[in-house]
């Protein structure tokens, strides 16, 4: 009887992974695409969590846990990549940076 | 019964919370309201971690993404001074499959709220059914017992890759020798 949380739980989640899907194919634009990255990964930490609810099992939090870690580093790299691809080209459009390099 | 309807309540609230500013992050053109609008949606998944009964993950949800990771957008969105005017407007037929998805997804999750309210008459029918929490569910105990044992090498690793994002960050940014 439970399962039903669980659905409510795994549709929002979904739901939040298409609209960062959505947000990472259309935005074009550097920044904003990591904006919807960041989106995707909540939605995965929030499916690690509703089946760790579903399981009674709470370690299944330390995945969550760590994804955050994670994605506080891939930020810090990114952003540092942003500053550094601003600094070069004073643009951040992905229509204008197709080369990888500077 | 009181509990069924306070967590179907409190899953629309935040659900809606999430599922309205991910869409804003993804649709707005200021970049700085869309980061804005995430913070938004991470406020609200934090309102469901809590839900779930994850609170210790709930309240790093908020220190640490809502209030670093974010803030750091925030700091990068303006060092770089992107205005609205440097992002290409968002497609229309697009934006109207975004809007399509957000309606889809927030119906679905509405339809199971409805169906449990409105299948009230008998205790045993209620489709929400929330089981009571295990002692000390999602509270730093077990959570610690099992970083430091079971999960004590990953987390070891997770330092390593902590300290590779800082210096990599710091080369990245640093200004090129002139040559």
């Amino acid at each position: 009887m439970k399962v039903e949380l669980l659905y409510a739980v795994l549709t929002l989640s979904g739901g939040l992974f298409s609209l960062g899907l959505l947000g990472l194919l259309l935005r074009r634009n550097l920044l904003l695409a990591f904006l919807a990255i960041e989106l995707m990964l909540n939605a995965a930490n929030l499916n690690f969590l509703a089946f760790s609810r579903y399981h009674n099992e709470p370690t299944g939090a330390i995945f969550v846990l760590f994804g955050i870690c994670l994605a506080a580093v891939e930020a810090v790299i990114g952003l540092g990549l942003v500053v550094r691809l601003f600094r070069a080209h004073e643009d951040l459009g992905f229509t204008k940076l197709t080369a990888l390099r500077w | 019964m009181f509990v069924v309807v306070l967590t179907i309540v409190s899953l629309s609230v935040c659900g809606a919370l999430a599922l309205i500013g991910g869409a804003l992050a993804v649709t707005l053109r200021d970049p700085i309201y869309a980061v804005l609008a995430l913070v938004k949606a991470m406020l609200g998944l934090a309102g469901i971690y809590f839900l779930l009964g994850a609170e210790y993950v709930g309240a790093i949800q908020v220190i640490v993404y809502a209030g670093a990771i974010l803030v750091t957008f925030l700091f990068v969105v303006m060092l770089v001074n992107l205005s609205p005017e440097d992002i290409p407007p968002f497609p229309r037929g697009i934006a109207l499959y975004g809007n399509l998805i957000l309606a889809v997804a927030w119906l679905l999750l509405l339809s199971t709220a409805l169906s449990a309210i409105l299948e009230i008459p008998a205790p045993e029918q209620v489709l929400l059914h929330v089981e009571p929490l295990p002692y000390l569910y999602g509270t730093l105990p077990p959570l610690g017992k099992a970083l430091f044992t079971a999960y004590a090498f990953p987390f070891e690793l997770l330092s390593v890759t902590l300290l590779i994002g800082i210096v990599g960050a710091s080369l990245l940014v640093q200004k090129r020798p002139s040559s």
